[in-house]
């Protein structure tokens, strides 16, 4: 279970009748308005709660987005390094189909001279657009 | 050409291309396991629809609401809320002898508001009814919490411990929180007043009423004249007292800040008309660095109140921020009446009880406790020859929060 | 064609010419279009395609102008990773760096590590590696100034280093950063417009990309299309395949293959038979139309991995793939680079500035493959007196109009200079910023006024552009690229393995991440030194493993660092921040949470 924080209660003063809590004073409601003031100017001071006791939603999420955005930047690198490792190799492996001719050039040549370029491009396109698909997932359930 | 790493090169290769397909590709991950999505989604469909009656606060006829709502949608044994050791409302089996208005009778419940935490009770013996007819079988009981303390708990009962699955205890416990939460805004709504009083009080710290009172009368003094500037003049004035009135934290982005002193320019504009002419000098690579609020407006204004106003003819002050590698430097000139020597000191040294907050000083105190004794104000004035206050603030420093647009 | 000697009056107006415009165009900037009282134009932050010109013009330096076509020219298809390597960096960025440390509020990487650490001494540690990097990536501009002045005048390298060397730094020292989001924005235009007018303007007159490959492709080796005369330096070897018909215009000593040595008549025709022949004392010779050139590698060699660059080495491949993996992971972690993503708004921002540098570096690389295709077709008499390097000075000079090498020349030499001042400009700020922000202002003298700040900056840039002349005297002897590798390796090994887990692993502490970051660094420099001590001029041949490893030590000093940091912080359980949860949300949690947005709009 949760663990909140550990304040003993004293339900003495609460009236059932009286619809709802009086708070003491002007100057406390000054204080707890300065605190709240801070709670809600500060976007991250929301979470920082959440954060702190570890087992909310916020927390969680949090570390679900991170995970997320991780794996997906280890996936991305992972295919682009898999490819790239693979070019010097792939003429002894594939020579036929690096004699292919495009432009008149090579794909041999054509590829780590030229195409791999756009691909990279494309590549950091695809990242992009995924990390903010998690971030805007995020931010919805957190709203 | 060696061969076998050839073929092992051939083989990394392969293997870390598919990996990373398949970490793209497999489990388009969900952001939650079913469970807790469930629990989600349940939890805020009750928040939602308990809301209206929460904000009016704890009393038995909310309560009830609350309760049947609850208990429509989870479909438990029974629903309860106990409001300072009574119960305020109770559906479900075991309502022959749970009434409303009786006080709570579960052993768990006194624990509960005893002790602020939430419980899970899997088995009769642990919920600790006193009536030995009762067909509660298990529950969970989490407390709700308003400005630190217990005031009352809630309690869904199944039946059975099998029932007790972590999805529904991550649900009562959400809902518990949730409905703190709307019962602190309740308590807020009902206070406005005092809020008020307290919120004038805060803001008056901010804002010299000298500026107030000047802006109001130049403002007064348009509507007959200029009554389209009289009014823009007014939403301005609005929206910046409305900046004010935020309370934004310690810091905020240079960018954010310059915001703030230009709206102050354009009311302080309205009033000098022709006579005072503001120019930016602005870096825009440093526009995203994290300055403390109000550092840059009081320079604005202490340069218009004390070189401007008080010179015959026109003023201009200069705004400049300048980046400075690993640090900003900021400057605020104005080619008005100057200080001597004597007064600049004063300035910067006088007694802070005694002004308003807004001074020179009070910056200058400011900036060298977040950044260091050298960071303090740097001010540069002769009589005749304008005033020159500049400050370098480093563009990181540990400990200062990292501005949010 | 242009007379290789003597001074070239139009390419020395452009070269410093651009150097006058370039700090034209930052104070223009602060002058005219900040000082207004429209307070919009002045609030507005950078956007992304302008930060990501900038960052564009900043990194593109001699190595990637003028050093990746000479050194295809001269290897072919093994030395195509560095332009690759250089931009899939950017990729790399973006996927571990940019957007959490834009969040995180660093301005430079020594701030990262005190920020997330809380450690100053960390930060003192974080320097030493940003020093040795800056100064290791000056080398190579300071390298091509010097190569480049010596085509444009005649003058010997050194004074190519000093006078290039100077003018910058000066213009760092007294003018500082006035505008630079401009200013190097507009050293990207010079340079791609200079890049891309002598690919096209070359092939207009010569014929198609695909045309050139082909020819020089072939199994045959390049031959001189029409008789050529040469200059040689005194020891140079010529290395034939087959033999070449020359004619000695200067009385020679040679040494032939098989030890024998001659002295020609002069004017009379000999024969240089395959093999190495060596030219005792230097001279002219001619070479007859048809004849072979020397020392060019062979067609179907070149246009193919593991040809000239590796053949030497034991093990290509591993160089092949260390090679790899030192440019990917080392942009990262260059000083100058990072510093750049401070000027954006956001972490989104971050990443939007990322993905167009991608773009803009992606279409730059198009052409140096190209322009050292056309080199090896055009002129390939580089090869006979080891200069390929020059390449990209002298192509001008093979096309047929003289306006049009005039103007080629001319044009290269502006970005010739726009290389070399923008990278080194940003380096030495970023070298100078450390030493007097961390070492000057936060350790050695804590209470120093902004005035003295201000002058322990210049001080520094100046001493800065001394240690980086003195080097760049000395570096003569290496290829541009290398040296650019190896800044990359250290780079890669020191800070990347601290950006990544520090970003996104909660359990790294601050003796991991201290031991990985100086294992790393350390390792890498001291593989990297005793190359360049022990190396003769190109690779070497030597077929050991621990050469092949020293020589590019990316691929073991890696994942060194990242064991260490790992066990190390393993060990240090206990240590990991108190607060590390609050940092991880500091740099993970996207911008524009609903919660605020929501309260401003009501």
């Amino acid at each position: 279970m949760a663990e909140i924080d550990n304040r003993s209660a004293d339900p003495g003063d609460w009236n059932p009748a009286e619809p709802g809590v009086e708070l003491a004073d002007a100057r406390e409601i000054e204080v707890y308005l300065a605190e709240l003031g801070r709670f809600w100017a500060e976007e991250e001071q929301a979470l920082i709660q959440e954060v702190a006791e570890q087992t909310t939603y916020g927390a969680i999420l949090l570390e679900e987005l991170i995970r997320r955005q991780l794996r997906l930047g280890l996936g991305v690198a992972a295919v682009f390094l898999g490819i790239l490792f693979s070019l010097p190799i792939s003429y002894v492996a594939m020579p036929e189909l690096m004699g292919l001719r495009l432009f008149g050039l090579p794909l041999g040549w054509l590829i780590p001279a030229a195409l791999i370029y756009p691909f990279v491009w494309v590549l950091a396109r695809f990242y992009a657009g995924r990390a903010r698909r998690y971030e805007e997932e995020f931010r919805e359930l957190l709203r | 050409m060696e061969t076998l790493p050839l073929i092992l090169a051939e083989l990394m290769a392969v293997v870390a291309v598919a990996g990373g397909v398949a970490l793209l590709l497999a489990r388009r991950s969900r952001t939650v396991s079913e469970g807790r999505e469930q629990a989600m989604l349940e939890t805020l469909y009750l928040a939602n629809h308990t809301l209206p009656y929460l904000r009016h606060g704890l009393n038995p006829h909310t309560a009830e609401r609350t309760v049947k709502l609850i208990y429509d949608y989870l479909r438990p044994s029974a629903v309860a809320l106990v409001g300072n050791g009574v119960i305020l409302a109770f559906v479900g089996a075991g309502s022959d002898h749970h009434w409303p208005g009786t006080p709570a009778l579960t052993q768990v419940t006194r624990e509960v508001l005893r002790t602020g935490r939430p419980i899970v009770a899997p088995n009769p013996s642990t919920i600790g009814c006193n009536n030995p007819n009762c067909p509660l079988q298990s529950a969970v009981v989490v407390p709700l919490r308003v400005r630190g303390r217990t005031v009352g708990c809630l309690k869904i009962y199944y039946d059975g411990d099998q029932a007790l699955t972590p999805t529904r205890i991550r649900i009562a416990d959400s809902l518990g929180r949730l409905m703190s939460i709307q019962m602190e805004l309740a308590e807020l709504d009902r206070q406005t007043e005092r809020l008020a009083r307290a919120e004038l009080a805060a803001l008056q710290a901010q804002i010299s009423p000298h500026f107030i009172y000047n802006t109001l009368n130049t403002i007064a003094a348009f509507i007959r004249t200029n009554p389209e500037q009289a009014h823009e003049l007014l939403v301005e004035f609005a929206d910046f007292t409305r900046r004010a009135f935020k309370r934004r934290g310690e810091f905020a982005s240079l960018a954010d800040e310059l915001e703030y002193v230009h709206q102050y320019l354009t009311l302080e504009k309205a009033r000098y008309g022709d006579r005072l002419e503001v120019i930016y000098r602005i870096d825009p690579e440093v526009l995203p660095v994290s300055v403390p609020v109000l550092v840059l407006q009081p320079l604005v204004e202490n340069a218009i109140r004390h070189g401007i106003s008080k010179k015959v003819g026109p003023g201009r002050v200069v705004v400049t921020a300048e980046d400075r590698g690993n640090e900003v430097l900021i400057t605020v000139s104005d080619n008005g009446v100057g200080m001597t020597p004597e007064q600049v000191k004063q300035v910067l040294n006088s007694d802070p009880r005694q002004r308003s907050g807004l001074g020179l000083a009070n910056v200058s105190e400011r900036l060298k406790s977040i950044y260091g004794p050298e960071r303090g104000l740097e001010v540069q004035s002769a009589p005749g020859q304008g005033t020159q206050v500049r400050f370098s603030i480093p563009k990181f420093h540990a400990g200062v929060a990292v501005a949010r647009r | 064609m242009l007379a290789p000697g003597g001074i070239h009056w139009l390419s020395l107006l452009t070269f410093f010419g651009v150097a006058v415009a370039a700090v034209g165009v930052g104070l223009y900037t602060t002058r005219v279009v900040r000082t207004t009282s429209d307070y919009f134009v002045a609030s507005r932050m950078v956007s992304p395609l302008l930060n990501a010109s900038a960052i564009a013009g900043e990194y593109l330096s001699a190595a990637s102008f003028m050093g990746v076509a000479a050194m295809v020219m001269a290897f072919g298809y093994d030395v195509l990773w560095y332009p690759v390597g250089y931009a899939a960096g950017y990729l790399f960025l973006l996927l571990f760096v940019a957007a959490p440390l834009r969040r995180f509020g660093a301005y430079t990487i020594p701030d990262f590590a005190e920020g997330r650490f809380d450690s100053p001494a960390f930060r003192r540690v974080a320097v030493i590696f940003v020093l040795v990097v800056g100064i290791f990536y000056m080398l190579p501009q300071m390298k091509g100034a010097g190569l480049t002045f010596n085509v444009l005048t005649g003058a010997p390298y050194w004074v190519g280093v000093v006078v290039v060397g100077s003018v910058i730094t000066l213009n760092v020292a007294l003018g500082g950063m006035k505008g630079i989001t401009y200013v190097q924005t507009f050293q990207f235009w010079v340079k791609i417009f200079a890049l891309t007018l002598l690919g096209l303007g070359v092939m207009a007159v010569t014929g198609w990309y695909g045309d050139h490959f082909e020819r020089v492709s072939s199994s045959e080796s390049p031959r001189f299309a029409e008789a050529r005369v040469l200059a040689h330096q005194p020891g140079t070897v010529l290395k034939l395949a087959e033999p070449a018909r020359v004619r000695a215009l200067d009385p020679v000593v040679v040494e032939l293959p098989g030890g024998e040595v001659r002295r020609p008549v002069p004017g009379e025709a000999f024969s240089l038979p395959a093999g190495s022949t060596r030219l005792v004392t230097g001279g002219r010779l001619e070479y007859q139309a048809g004849s072979p050139v020397p020392n060019a590698p062979e067609g179907d060699s070149w246009a193919r991995p593991f040809g000239p660059f590796t053949s030497g080495l034991g093990y290509p491949l591993i160089f092949t793939y260390s090679l790899m993996i030192a440019t990917v992971l080392g942009t990262a972690g260059l000083p100058h680079i990072l510093v750049r993503f401070y000027t954006n708004k956001d972490g989104e921002a971050a990443r939007q500035t990322t993905i167009i540098v991608i773009g803009l570096i992606g279409l730059f690389y198009l052409f140096p493959p190209l322009i050292g295709t056309l080199g090896r077709s055009l002129t390939p008499e580089l090869y006979a007196t080891g200069e390929t390097e020059r390449l990209l000075l002298v192509l001008p000079s093979a096309v047929g109009p003289e306006w049009l090498s005039h103007l080629l020349e001319a044009v290269v030499a502006a970005g010739a200079f726009s290389a070399f001042m923008s990278t080194t400009s940003g380096l030495m700020v970023a070298v100078a910023g450390a030493l007097a922000h961390d070492v000057y202002a936060r350790t050695l003298r804590p209470r120093a006024s902004s005035r003295a700040r201000r002058l322990a900056f210049q001080v520094s840039a100046i001493l800065a552009g001394l240690i980086a002349i003195a080097a760049g005297i000395q570096v003569e002897r290496f290829a541009i690229n290398m040296l650019v590798g190896w800044a990359f390796a250290i780079s890669a090994a020191s800070f990347f393995p601290l950006l990544t887990l520090g970003i996104w692993w909660k359990g790294l502490t601050l003796p991991g991440a201290m031991a990985g970051t100086v294992v790393g660094g350390i390792s890498a420099s001291v593989a990297i030194l005793a190359t360049m001590w022990l190396a003769p001029v190109d690779l070497g041949a030597s077929e050991s493993l621990l050469w092949t490893l020293l020589a590019q030590p990316a691929i073991w000093a890696i994942p060194i660092a990242f064991g260490t940091m790992i066990g190390v912080s393993r060990l240090t359980r206990d240590r990991v921040p108190l607060d590390i949860n609050l940092k991880m949300l500091r740099m993970h949690v996207p911008e524009q949470l609903g919660l605020r947005t929501e309260y401003i709009r009501e």
